[in-house]
């Protein structure tokens, strides 16, 4: 899948390669073709096969009786869904999440690569890196409850916070909005900004560095070639990251939640996911209202997605498909 | 040498596969050959780790194993154990993916044995077990008050779909209230003159001499009403003051702010949320006014700064363990708390642990908070044994073969000599089998002694029954069994029979019995599911925050009659009809 560049008046035409036949291009590319044949069986294994299961949503499914004996109830676990007395609120919380995540979250990767690329003393660059990589390999059950231990009333951040008058108090058990919320973000930047960053890394290092020195030459200062020189250079980059983020956002958000959330914290940070797990597994498992959250989020992002690479297409001009 | 590498590269290829069909399988089905019969057992919980890894190298498992044959087959067990803190959803997942064992213990069950029925998953052994377990069947004529545990109601036809352990009496409770005594000898005086208490060990080398003067304001050495409490916690706050305890406190109630189980909201005349009122009905508990007295006494205690102000935070701790580190650091006057906290148990010999001595008390009373209907009620709801254990259920997996075979091994456990077997290996037993463990555990005189007293023959442990290495020397994770608890001594110092007598002293009768819970038909099962699903999430949600005086008024009358409003709409009620119908099928 590539970036369509799709600007007015310059044609891509005559940029393209002779078109093979797929003989030819399998006996071309083969060792390529045998590279992606794990990803193939993997996707069809994992995302292909279990696509009937989206029947699920629609029954009242029994193991016994199977995918197609089960008795079919239409939307019925739609309603249930979307009638459940935490359902509004989990909504809320989970796009308020998302945005949050697409916002700060998904930002601090690429300020941490500018960040990393233009910081002159390579030793200590590659340090901060390495060290960044880090919690990205740690168990999200050790880095949540580091977390609980940092934001308890007697953590080390609670600590640091009274220091600016804040309140002494276990942070996440802080019912008011947007404090769960924010601390969902930045624990799922520490989780992920420097993971997130390689990739932008190495697209900054692409850019050509007679680019950086033109710029240079012409007078620009180290902000000023970040804004007009690497930015425009990973804008590709970033458009395809972020609109392939917007279509999984939904589904992401939850992981940590289950670990860092309680009762008293139920309104701000019970989110679809989480929502979903109580209603389906709290007393006999439901595997039909699991099904049919499943399938809300996941249209619900496919809708996401198809908005947003066309809002890109027409912002930035370049689009996912 | 190229052939070679190949074929070595295809013999780790192939290993490799094997091992993760191996480990991607939950239960396997191997119903084993000859002579030996194969059962697969689902627990969802075992024994500590550092006592034996695997619940194989249980001492009674591998003697029955050993030593006994059942349907003229051996048996071989293979045990698998829930994750801890998983148990019900492990239960869910085995039974989604198929890879459920033979025979799945339904204590911490998602689903009803109805239910796992109807999708034939497991089997009908309604004929089965009186044809193979002459012993069980006896006991069930002998006690009738436990026959109606073991049916189920399938189509208004009785069945027995699940084995259920029992016990041949009602086990001493393993917790209950407690509180620091030594804290009230100390830092109290006798309401009535004013007095100082006098306390202290009579003998410093007897950690069970204790003796103190302590009167309550109901005039006896317990406290008896919720009075009572109040005057312990005043007692408390000095004792912390005084101590320089700063982040302590009275008394922390579980995290939902009621107990499902009824504990401590009985004492309102009430019970939480479903149990049977003075007239045999059913009844949601939280739509009565006891519910109300009862979130005003709690609330009136959190405003005196007596309750845990993060008491909703303790999310991960069992009710009989809440904060329970903070109990051990000296640091709570009163706790829902298990044996093992009574005595002298908690003194650490710190500073805030020193000379600690914790007596259990009784479940207590209101007669401070409502009107009279709620004042002075004995408790009948709470968490407490019966005579009834865990049940099993076996599933469609096993052939009729090991079907037989299990039955015939559960009818032995029903035996007198499995009856002692479950109690852990004898003294003959152990020189017979040489168990590693118990030699390991120094049980060389075996698990227990037979003696006599008063012209009774008594089961006397040689080991401390509150160690959680009793449990791993009888057989405590296998059902069903008939567990041995009349004429047993347990070896309890005096503390620990104060506790357990305190403890045991009302009786649980309001509580819906197996039975009930049994006759209820698996379509509404299935509602009683989806609407306690959000019911339930609506009683956390807002019943910590009434305590904490946020969300409704608890104290205005048209605060609370929209909280009733609320509750309606949750359709609560229908969940009581549901089970009054079951009441009144059991009743037929």
């Amino acid at each position: 899948m590539g970036i369509k560049r799709n600007k007015p008046g310059i044609s891509t035409k005559a940029l393209k390669p002779d078109k093979l036949s797929w003989k030819e291009d399998f006996r071309k590319n083969g060792i390529l073709y045998l590279l992606f044949l794990p990803v193939l069986v993997w996707e069809i294994l994992f995302h292909y096969l279990p696509l009937p299961g989206i029947l699920m949503a629609f029954q009242d499914f029994s193991i016994s009786k199977g995918l197609f004996g089960s008795k079919w109830v239409g939307f019925e676990h739609f309603v249930e869904l979307f009638t459940g007395s935490g359902f509004p609120l989990a909504f809320r919380n989970t796009v308020a999440m998302a945005i949050l995540s697409l916002t700060i979250g998904f930002s601090a990767s690429i300020i941490f690569a500018l960040i990393l690329t233009t910081f002159p003393h390579k030793r200590f660059r590659r340090l901060a890196q390495s060290a960044s990589y880090l919690p990205n390999f740690v168990s999200a059950v050790v880095m949540c409850s580091l977390a609980t231990e940092f934001l308890s009333e007697k953590g080390a951040i609670t600590m640091f916070l009274s220091l600016f008058g804040a309140d002494k108090q276990n942070w996440l058990a802080n019912p008011d909005i947007p404090v769960f919320w924010l601390i969902y973000t930045f624990i799922g930047i520490w989780q992920g900004m420097g993971w997130g960053s390689i990739v932008y890394v190495a697209s900054i290092s692409n850019i050509s560095g007679e680019l950086h020195e033109a710029a240079a030459i012409d007078g620009a200062n180290r902000f000023q070639r970040i804004w007009h020189v690497t930015l425009p250079g990973i804008l590709p980059l970033i458009v395809m990251m972020w609109t392939m983020n917007v279509g999984i956002v939904l589904k992401l958000v939850g992981g940590n939640i289950l670990l860092l959330y309680m009762p008293q914290t139920y309104d701000v940070a019970d989110v679809l996911s989480t929502y979903t797990y109580r209603m389906s597994f709290g007393g006999s498992a439901n595997y039909g209202l699991s099904t049919a959250s499943g399938l809300f989020q996941s249209v619900l992002g496919l809708i996401l997605l198809v908005t947003s690479n066309k809002l890109s297409k027409r912002a930035a001009g370049y689009s996912l498909f | 040498m190229r052939r070679e590498s190949r074929v070595f590269r295809k013999l780790i290829t192939s290993v490799a596969a094997a091992g993760c069909m191996v480990s991607l399988a939950a239960c396997g089905n191997d119903s084993g050959s000859g002579d030996t019969v194969n059962i697969t057992y689902w627990s969802p919980r075992g024994e500590d780790s550092s006592l034996y890894e695997q619940y194989e190298d249980n001492p009674v498992v591998k003697y029955i194993e050993e030593n006994y044959t059942f349907n003229d087959k051996k048996l071989h067990f293979e045990f698998y154990i829930a994750p801890p803190g998983s148990e019900a959803d492990n239960f869910s997942n085995l039974l989604g993916t198929g890879d459920y064992c033979d025979v799945m213990d339904m204590s911490m069950a998602s689903s009803t044995a109805p239910e796992l029925y109807e999708d034939d998953i497991i089997w009908d052994l309604t004929e089965l077990v009186p044809a193979n377990m002459p012993n069980y069947m006896a006991f069930l004529e002998a006690n009738p008050d436990c026959e109606s545990s073991i049916y189920s109601i399938v189509d208004g036809e009785k069945k027995i779909l699940m084995l259920r352990g029992f016990s041949d009496g009602i086990q001493p409770m393993f917790q209950g209230f407690c509180y620091r005594r030594d804290w009230i000898a100390k830092y109290g005086a006798n309401p009535q003159t004013g007095a100082a208490f006098t306390y202290g060990f009579t003998d410093e080398n007897d950690f069970e001499s204790w003796e103190d003067d302590v009167v309550f304001p109901n005039g006896t050495d317990e406290p008896l009403y919720i009075s009572d409490w109040e005057w312990m916690f005043e007692i408390f706050e000095k004792a912390m003051e005084e101590q320089g305890i700063s982040d302590g406190y009275c008394y922390s109630p579980y995290y939902y702010g009621y107990m499902q189980t009824g504990d401590l909201f009985t004492g309102f005349g009430g019970g939480a949320p479903y149990w049977y009122n003075d007239n045999g009905t059913c009844v949601n508990g939280i739509e009565t006014d006891s519910f109300r007295a009862y979130l005003q006494c709690l609330n009136t205690w959190y405003q005196k700064g007596w309750l845990d102000k993060s008491f909703s935070e303790h999310t991960s701790d069992v009710f009989f363990a809440v904060d329970a580190p903070k109990v051990f650091q000296g640091k709570v006057g009163l706790w829902q708390g298990r044996i093992s906290t009574v005595g002298t148990q908690i003194d650490a010999d710190d500073a805030y642990t020193d000379g600690a001595v914790v007596y259990g008390c009784r479940q207590p009373i209101n007669d401070i908070y409502g009107g009279p209907e709620q004042q002075n009620k004995e408790p009948d709801h709470m968490y407490q044994f019966g005579k009834d254990g865990n049940g099993v259920v076996l599933t469609k997996k096993m052939s009729e073969e090991q079907v037989v075979t299990f039955l015939k091994f559960a009818d032995f456990m029903f035996s007198e000599e499995g009856t002692l077997l479950q109690s852990g290996l004898s003294k003959e037993q152990y020189e017979a089998s040489q168990d590693e463990f118990y030699t390991r555990l120094g049980l060389t005189e075996g698990m227990y002694t037979i003696v006599e007293e008063d012209g009774r023959e008594i089961l006397k442990y040689n080991v401390d029954t509150s160690d959680t290495a009793f449990n791993a020397a009888i057989l405590a994770r296998v059902q069903p069994v008939l567990q041995k608890v009349e004429n047993v001594d347990r070896g309890y110092d005096r503390y620990m029979k104060q506790a357990t007598e305190s403890w045991d002293y009302y009786e649980n009768t309001a509580s819906l019995s197996y039975g009930v819970m049994n006759a209820v038909n698996v379509e509404d099962a299935q509602t009683i599911t989806k609407v306690r699903a959000n019911y339930d999430q609506f009683l956390i949600r807002t019943v910590p925050f009434m305590i904490k005086g946020s969300g409704y008024d608890i104290w205005d009358d048209a605060s609370w009659e929209q909280f009733l409003g609320d509750v309606n709409k949750y359709q609560a009620g229908t969940v009581t009809e549901i089970y009054q119908k079951a009441i009144d099928l059991m009743e037929k």
